[in-house]
């Protein structure tokens, strides 16, 4: 009865099933830095060891967004050759920068610098540990059982991934949120339909590693 | 009362109506009223009784036809003439506009209509100096073919030549006429004796099949009685009648054959769509005269009234 | 008085009717957009039965004419919105953080389908008209293509000139666009079809599907219909896309000056060209003038004059 014609792409990456690290972003992967204090913050873009942008977020006590949200691999895309990025950029003190990619198979590190006072001090290097108070958020697609572990503190977290099933309203824009100590996660397991989230709150400075360690069978198999 | 009431399709044209028909067939259609001879496109053109104007769409002046014989002449001789048939008109029942003679029986009877028309003869008749040299060629053949008779056999003399013939804006008939032009020799006249006569007469209307044509209807014009008026001898004699019957023929059987008209050129263009698409919707439509009436054609009111009926068969 | 009279019954006009009726068809199409959708629809519209009256007023009425549509193809164009997995709003201790959702398509996901709405609407057509009489003269009276078409079909001679008599609409009934309400039911299943195609089989297919839920719901959105797609679809084709109106116009043009009901040649053909003994004499013709049409509720009454030798 009826007949196609279809202009879509689908964003193939999403079926790719990388470990997702906070050391180096990837799709399915967002690195929330929290600016606790105000002033200016010089912010560099990293893939591989090249940089991609450059600029300035300048952290207000009042009067700009509490949450601005970056795609990595737009902004490449938006600076070109230069680097630098026409900003700007603001955020509320005690607001929030989201690092996440949107495509591609690019893997991406956040330097922030806090350049108050006429010095520099880096509060964010992403390539290593992810400061107390800082989020990883992953997105997970494929069914199975994953394991996020926190590489500072050697914590392990299970988690389960399962299908939605017919008769279950389902909506994939429900995270959950996991706290990592130095004692370990908080809840231990968790249990979420696939292409939900997993949001880990790093209680003490973290870095984390997720990786899928025994997919589901598939529900189509012969 | 509907035009309608006793059939399908009706059609109804007014003695005006055909008068000025008939106006405009002898405008455009010249030849089926005049006839003549050859010579009338050459040297005779001038001569005619009453003068012929050319048709607008083209088409010859008259119909050719053979000339008159030299009865007893010993080489073929043929004299040149005319027939020329015009102020044609119609009356419809009730006859109103003509005054019929009284050997026609006035008043015009029912379903019937009166007709008149004027009828011109005209004769080349050579003058006695064409004559008289005609006469000695005449006694010379005969000469010859006496004395050829106590000789041995000759060579066939050679074929008189023919008049020319030909040209002009006229489109004479051809072959036939060639043929008879190398038989008989015209006798050459430079003047036309010209008689008109009045005619009249009275006929009906009637459909009728003709052979060869099993599906159409046609109209067709029948000629009742003729009557020339003023045609009067001392003593009295046939002449009149025998005119008249000559006149009748050729009207019977030369020119009322040819205004026999198909019923379907006389209505009705609304059944050419039905005609030629009606096998679109699975039906054959086809136009047959309506029985329901007591005269169809009917002839009354100075008009001519024809009725039809639709028939619708499936394909 | 006329020369000429013809007169038909009623009985031979509504057999006219019936062929002229058989003959009618309207071809349309024509696409729109509408910013978050785009419309295209291709469609022949054709007539069906009804019946004729002459009446005592001397019009013309034409009653109960089914219209129907033998094709209607109406394809709709949709933007599919941004889905995406993930996402959604973490609570933490400072607040609420919005988390960005991972795109499923890049590029633009416009998804297009293609429903048959044919079977699903039909119209009632009525009309009331009066003789129009034209003197058609064959480069000059003007002519629309679709009207050319449509004398081309009919084997209609237009290279010579000729009276003819129209049924001038004076006024025409046509009912508006009502789609039944089972279209909604299409729609969805176009609509889901079509989706299931776009997306790859497997694993992507099966979550966005139970992420959408209901498909109607989506297209609803996605259309920003209020309500049931029938009462969308109509307010459609009687309103923005003017498919309505331009039947209306269509109707009007083929009774009133398309399709004639009479013909009459001018000059009249009284007697056909012939041949005779190798001569070629040409047609007799008649000029035919000042023709009339009146109706009654017997009849059509055409009368017109011969016209004289000048």
């Amino acid at each position: 009865m009826s007949e196609l014609r279809q202009d879509v792409v689908i964003n193939r990456a999403l079926l790719v099933n990388p470990a997702l690290d906070s050391g180096a972003i990837a799709v399915r992967g967002t690195v929330f830095h929290v600016f606790a204090e105000s002033g200016d913050h010089d912010v560099t873009i990293l893939r591989g060891d090249r940089v991609t942008g450059r600029f300035t977020v300048t952290v207000q006590a009042e009067g700009a967004p509490p949450q601005v949200n970056l795609d990595l691999a737009g902004l490449e895309m938006d600076t070109g050759r230069s680097g630098e990025i026409t900003g700007p950029f603001a955020v509320r003190e005690g607001g929030v920068m989201g690092f996440t990619v949107g495509q591609g198979i690019g893997r991406y590190a956040v330097v922030i610098d806090h350049t108050a006072g006429g010095g520099s001090r880096t509060v964010l290097d992403s390539r290593g540990q992810l400061p107390a108070g800082d989020l990883f958020a992953v997105t997970l697609i494929n069914p199975g059982t994953y394991r996020a572990a926190n590489l500072a503190s050697q914590a392990r977290l299970q988690i389960t991934v399962a299908m939605p099933s017919r008769d279950e309203p389902y909506n994939p824009a429900r995270p959950t949120l996991v706290r990592a100590g130095d004692h370990g996660f908080d809840p231990a397991e968790a249990h979420i339909l696939a292409g939900q989230s997993i949001v880990l709150l790093a209680e003490a400075p973290a870095r984390f590693l997720v990786e899928l360690v025994e997919p589901a069978p598939p529900p189509h198999a012969p | 009362m509907a035009f309608t009431d006793h059939s399908d399709l009706f059609a109804a044209v007014r003695e005006n109506g055909i008068n000025k028909t008939i106006g405009q067939l002898m405008l455009q259609r010249p030849s089926l009223f005049n006839y003549a001879t050859l010579l009338f496109t050459q040297a005779l053109s001038t001569q005619f009784c009453q003068p012929i104007a050319p048709p607008p769409g083209g088409g010859p002046l008259f119909t050719v036809e053979s000339q008159l014989p030299v009865l007893g002449a010993p080489q073929p001789l043929g004299l040149d003439w005319c027939l020329q048939l015009s102020n044609v008109s119609i009356d419809l029942h009730p006859g109103n506009t003509l005054t019929l003679p009284p050997e026609l029986g006035p008043p015009l009877h029912p379903q019937h209509f009166a007709l008149h028309l004027q009828a011109c003869f005209g004769l080349a008749c050579p003058d006695d100096l064409v004559v008289a040299n005609l006469a000695a060629e005449m006694e010379a053949a005969v000469a010859k073919s006496v004395l050829r008779a106590a000789e041995p056999p000759a060579p066939p003399p050679p074929t008189t030549t023919s008049p020319p013939f030909g040209g002009g804006g006229v489109q004479p008939a051809l072959a036939a006429a060639a043929e008879r032009a190398a038989d008989a020799q015209s006798v050459p006249s430079v003047n036309v004796l010209c008689s008109c006569l009045d005619v009249f007469g009275v006929g009906h209307f009637e459909w009728g099949a003709v052979a060869g044509f099993p599906k159409e209807k046609f109209l067709k014009t029948r000629l009742d009685n003729l009557e020339i008026v003023d045609l009067v001898t001392d003593p009295p004699s046939n002449l009149e009648s025998m005119l008249e019957c000559y006149l009748k023929v050729v009207l019977r059987l030369g020119v009322l054959p040819r205004l026999i008209m198909p019923m379907q050129s006389l209505v009705l263009n609304i059944t050419q769509m039905l005609q030629g698409n009606g096998t679109s919707i699975g039906q054959n439509v086809t136009l047959v005269p309506a029985t329901d009436v007591p005269d169809n054609p009917d002839v009354e009111d100075d008009q001519i009234k024809v009725f039809f009926n639709l028939k619708v068969t499936g394909v | 008085m006329a020369d000429l009279t013809i007169a038909v019954s009623e009985a031979v006009f509504a057999k006219t009717l019936e062929v002229v009726v058989a003959n009618f068809g309207l071809d349309v199409s024509g696409k729109a957009d509408y910013g978050a959708f785009t419309v295209a629809y291709d469609g022949h519209l054709f007539l069906k039965g009804g019946s004729l009256d002459l009446r005592d007023d001397g019009t013309i009425r034409l009653r109960e004419l089914d219209a129907r549509w033998d094709k209607l193809d109406f394809s709709l164009g949709v933007k599919l919105p941004k889905l995406s997995f993930g996402g959604g709003v973490v609570e933490v201790p400072l607040g609420s953080i919005l988390l960005p959702g991972a795109g499923l398509f890049s590029g633009s996901p416009t998804v297009t389908f293609t429903v048959h709405l044919a079977a699903l609407v039909k119209h009632e057509l009525s009309l009331i008209g009066s003789p129009l009489i034209q003197h058609f003269e064959p480069g000059v009276t003007p002519i629309g293509q679709h009207c050319q078409d449509l004398h081309a079909a009919l084997k209609i001679d237009d290279t010579k000139p000729q009276w003819r008599v129209f049924c001038d609409p004076q006024t025409i009934d046509f009912d508006l666009f009502d789609f039944a309400d089972t279209v909604g039911d299409l729609f969805e299943q176009a609509f889901t079809a079509a989706l299931d195609a776009t997306l790859p089989r497997g694993l992507l297919h099966d979550l966005i599907l139970a992420g959408i839920g209901s498909v109607a719901d989506l297209l609803r959105t996605l259309l920003d219909i209020p309500d049931d797609f029938s009462e969308w679809l109509s307010d459609l084709f009687n309103v923005s896309l003017g498919v309505f109106n331009l039947i209306l116009q269509f109707v009007a043009d083929f009774f009133g000056t398309c399709i004639s009901f009479y013909q009459l040649d001018d000059p009249f053909p009284m007697f056909p060209k012939t041949k005779e003994k190798t001569v070629e004499l040409p047609a007799v013709t008649v000029p035919i003038q000042n023709l009339a049409a009146s109706v009654n509720d017997v009849e059509l009454v055409v009368t017109a004059d011969i016209g004289g030798v000048l």
